[in-house]
């Protein structure tokens, strides 16, 4: 049975959104990097946003919105974690840790527009970018609605970040 | 076809990925493994060797995955090559594309070792054995 395509329903920053970002992250890093994210907290449309030093970013587009989801963590964090995953050294900002959060930050997309999809939406996806620097934050220049996970994990904690603004 | 004698190819521009799978691979028991980061350079690899099987990323830079699986199924000596498609691209479309361009599977990322387990017996099994493939 086909589902029919919701192109006029723009992403709710709700429960729903919140439980399948959970699963997507969980999934994603204990079938991949044998890693187990706990959820510590969610906080909407914040005040402060998220403070990170490495963060993937990936545009959603569709027909009614536009957004992003994006994934940070400390340079120190991340790279204990790909060290254990590549059984050796990663000190520097190269490939391995540049790659390993974009897609990180690719297949949660995924994952996240697969639940979408099943229920009639359509996004579109974008390629992930990466930002890299002390302290940045990501902001979208217009006025975005927003929801920040902050999770935690033996190696740091790390957030997942949604932002949506519906098109006029 | 003994493990030993297998020949894997492993395409996908993500290190992480290309890591993880070759680890996989390793201690599954198969030794022949090679690894691209394009699409191109998997190409001019394939013509250059003589692979049984292709784990193949769908999106890279430059000549992406479906290019590939398009170009080795249409060239007669390449085509019997199995070519399993990895990607985070879930939609049911890209998998009909895929599967309809020639790829022989399609793996979706976050994958298990089970799973990569479970498809490379299967397809590696048909090439050694290709009345099975035509015969089911």
């Amino acid at each position: 049975m086909s589902t029919a395509i919701k192109q006029d329903l723009s992403l709710s920053l709700d429960q729903k959104l919140i439980t399948r970002c959970e699963e997507a992250v969980q999934e994603t890093f204990l079938t991949l990097m044998g890693v187990r994210p706990r959820l510590l907290n969610v906080v909407h449309n914040p005040n402060k946003r998220t403070v990170s030093e490495i963060s993937g970013v990936i545009g959603i587009v569709q027909n009614s919105m536009e957004g992003t989801i994006s994934l940070g963590f400390s340079q120190e964090a991340l790279k204990r974690m790909m060290t254990d995953f590549y059984q050796q050294p990663v000190d520097n900002m190269d490939d391995n840790l540049i790659g390993g959060i974009s897609e990180l930050t690719n297949i949660i997309f995924g994952m996240i527009k697969e639940n979408y999809s099943n229920d009639g939406h359509q996004f579109k996806m974008c390629l992930p970018i990466v930002v890299v620097g002390n302290n940045h934050s990501v902001f979208s220049a217009l006025s975005a609605d927003g929801v920040i996970l902050y999770f935690s994990t033996d190696y740091g904690p790390f957030t997942l970040e949604v932002m949506s603004v519906k098109k006029v | 076809m003994m493990k030993q004698n297998a020949r894997i190819l492993i395409v996908d521009d993500f290190p992480m990925i290309r890591s993880l799978l070759k680890r996989c691979l390793i201690s599954l028991g198969y030794a022949q493994i090679d690894e691209a980061s394009d699409g191109q350079q998997a190409w001019n690899m394939i013509v250059a060797g003589s692979y049984d099987l292709v784990f193949l990323d769908w999106n890279m830079p430059g000549v992406t995955g479906i290019e590939v699986v398009e170009k080795c199924k249409s060239t007669p000596a390449y085509a019997n090559i199995a070519i399993i498609m990895i990607s985070a691209e879930r939609e049911r479309g890209n998998v009909i594309r895929a599967m309809k361009a020639g790829a022989n599977d399609y793996i979706l990322k976050p994958f298990s070792a089970a799973l990569i387990s479970e498809k490379i017996e299967k397809h590696l099994n048909k090439v050694s054995n290709p009345s099975k493939a035509v015969n089911g």
